[in-house]
């Protein structure tokens, strides 16, 4: 474990030396978001003038729910996302993952981590800011555990993230020129942002259990706002370790189909 | 004009040679649709809301699905010159006897035709799912909307040439043109009708000529528009274009004198 703590830390030293070099990139990344915020609180104010709740969240609730979706995607942007694109893009494409697969490690989270973006620790302080402001509007009391459980499913729901990521680019194993999968997870971020219960059973099932994006926030915001569930919790818990299993399975059946250079 | 064509053709050549990765995406981005309409659907049954500024729950889903719609015809993802600028693969459209500006169009318009075309059988299933949260328009309004899409298509095509010439001068403009974009989506009803809104904000986002992006072409086709406001719309758009074009024109001529082949 120590020596992959070693391999972030020296390839986000990289990450910020590179990143302090394009001020003028960092800027406009950071613009964006702020901007991304401002439009998404006009979307909840358009949409609160006309409901005084969505499935019975408030306004804040909802605030809460999409800034904590951001705070997960972040954490994997700032560690993971260039790793995981660079498998659809060149990685398999171009043969390079044969430089990943000749070092000591697991191949997967080598190259997976291999490429963070520093930058993005900004976007995660000014999400952190915006939860911290929407939990204090919520109007709702928050005890202790509650906090204790949204910070335990966070970790978990980190986790359950990457493994998402992870399946999204593994078909590129099978079909070298697959860019669209790159951005696949950043498509289906959108079920993230609401409460569960907005949603039609079929795409409950099809983003809360088959592919549970969907888990990764609402059931973390459900913990913090509500009495935490046993069973959820377990539901998290379980589905993480399935998805564990499910893609250390597919990572190794598509590495059984890299051809190497110019597969 | 054969050599325009022949850009136009090699560009939907291009495009179509990927077309499995291609309509991976248009599914994908499906989503969007599905989480909009789950969204406005709830709200409109439990607050048993008849309509909102005007528009009724199938008004909304329908306005969503033209945004569907609109957004395959995004130029954002179509129009290279800024990397191209930036790589120096640029100085190929310097040594051909060709407008940059028509090369450029013509390549956007192959990308974007393609877009369009593979994205109708996955509207159709839109439809097939939601269909009776939808309208359509009749007659004439048919018309009206095909055109007011080619001259919204002319508009972002000379609002992106813009950014892209910045390119020149400022280096790679990839972040900035996101960012434009997206406000601009914003701004022009991408993301909801303008109507919503309500108030001095409406108004404000009423007088930019973002609307005609977005809101406008969606409105036509909720025959929420009378056919005097529409020709009156047509007008603007083509002054709005000529000034983007006007615009574009300086900057890019005045940003090729930066130019210097080599790339970054």
């Amino acid at each position: 474990m120590r020596k992959y703590w070693r391999i972030i830390w020296i390839s986000l030293k990289n990450s910020y030396t590179r990143d302090k070099m394009i001020p003028g990139y960092v800027i406009s990344g950071l613009l964006f978001q702020i901007f991304e915020i401002l439009v998404t609180i006009v979307f909840f104010n358009v949409i609160f003038n006309s409901t005084e709740s969505l499935a019975g969240w408030n306004f804040y609730q909802i605030l809460f729910l999409y800034a904590f979706s951001k705070i997960i995607i972040g954490v994997h942007s700032l560690f993971t996302k260039k790793g995981i694109q660079s498998i659809t893009s060149e990685q398999i494409r171009y043969g390079q993952l044969d430089f990943y697969l000749t070092k000591p490690v697991n191949p997967m989270i080598l190259v997976t981590i291999s490429q963070p973006r520093f930058y993005y620790a900004f976007n995660i302080l000014l999400y952190i800011g915006v939860t911290i402001f929407s939990i204090i509007k919520s109007g709702i009391a928050i005890g202790a555990m509650n906090v204790f459980w949204l910070l335990f499913l966070f970790v978990i729901s980190i986790v359950l993230y990457y493994f998402l990521q992870v399946i999204t680019v593994i078909p590129t194993f099978w079909f070298i020129k697959l860019w669209s999968l790159q951005d696949l997870m950043g498509k289906l971020n959108g079920f993230m942002r609401y409460p569960m219960n907005i949603f039609p059973s079929f795409l409950k099932i099809a983003f809360f259990i088959a592919f549970p994006v969907m888990a990764t926030s609402y059931i973390p915001a459900v913990s913090l706002f509500y009495a935490p569930r046993a069973s959820s919790i377990m539901f998290m818990i379980g589905i993480t370790v399935v998805f564990y299993f499910i893609t250390n399975w597919l990572w190794k059946l598509g590495l059984k189909n890299y051809a190497s250079a110019s597969s | 004009m054969k050599k325009y064509y022949t850009i136009y053709k090699m560009a939907f050549k291009d495009m179509m040679a990927f077309k499995g990765d291609f309509i991976l995406s248009i599914i994908f981005n499906m989503a969007f649709f599905y989480v909009y309409f789950a969204i406005w659907k709830n709200i409109y049954s439990t607050g048993d809301i008849n309509n909102i500024a005007d528009y009724t729950l199938k008004n909304t889903i329908t306005y969503y699905f033209i945004t569907s719609l609109i957004y395959r015809l995004d130029l954002t993802n179509s129009l290279y010159m800024n990397w191209e600028v930036w790589t120096g693969y640029f100085t190929n459209y310097l040594m051909k006897p060709a407008s940059i500006t028509l090369n450029y169009l013509m390549q956007t318009l192959g990308d974007v035709s393609v877009t369009f075309i593979l994205y109708i059988p996955f509207a159709a299933f839109i439809y097939l799912t939601v269909s009776k949260y939808m309208s359509f328009p009749t007659g004439l309004y048919w018309l009206y909307f095909a055109i007011t899409l080619v001259l919204m298509l002319a508009m972002s095509f000379f609002i992106n040439m813009i950014m892209h010439s910045l390119v020149f001068k400022f280096g790679d403009q990839e972040n900035n043109i996101s960012l434009v974009n997206y406000l601009i989506g914003f701004l022009a009803g991408g993301f909801f009708p303008l109507a919503f809104l309500g108030g001095k904000i409406s108004t404000l986002f009423h007088l930019l000529p973002f609307k005609y992006l977005f809101d406008f072409p969606c409105n036509i086709f909720l025959m929420k528009i009378p056919p005097v406001d529409i020709f009156y719309g047509w007008a603007m758009m083509a002054i709005w274009i000529l000034i983007f074009y006007f615009i574009s024109k300086i900057i890019f001529q005045k940003g090729l004198k930066h130019y210097t082949g080599t790339g970054r």
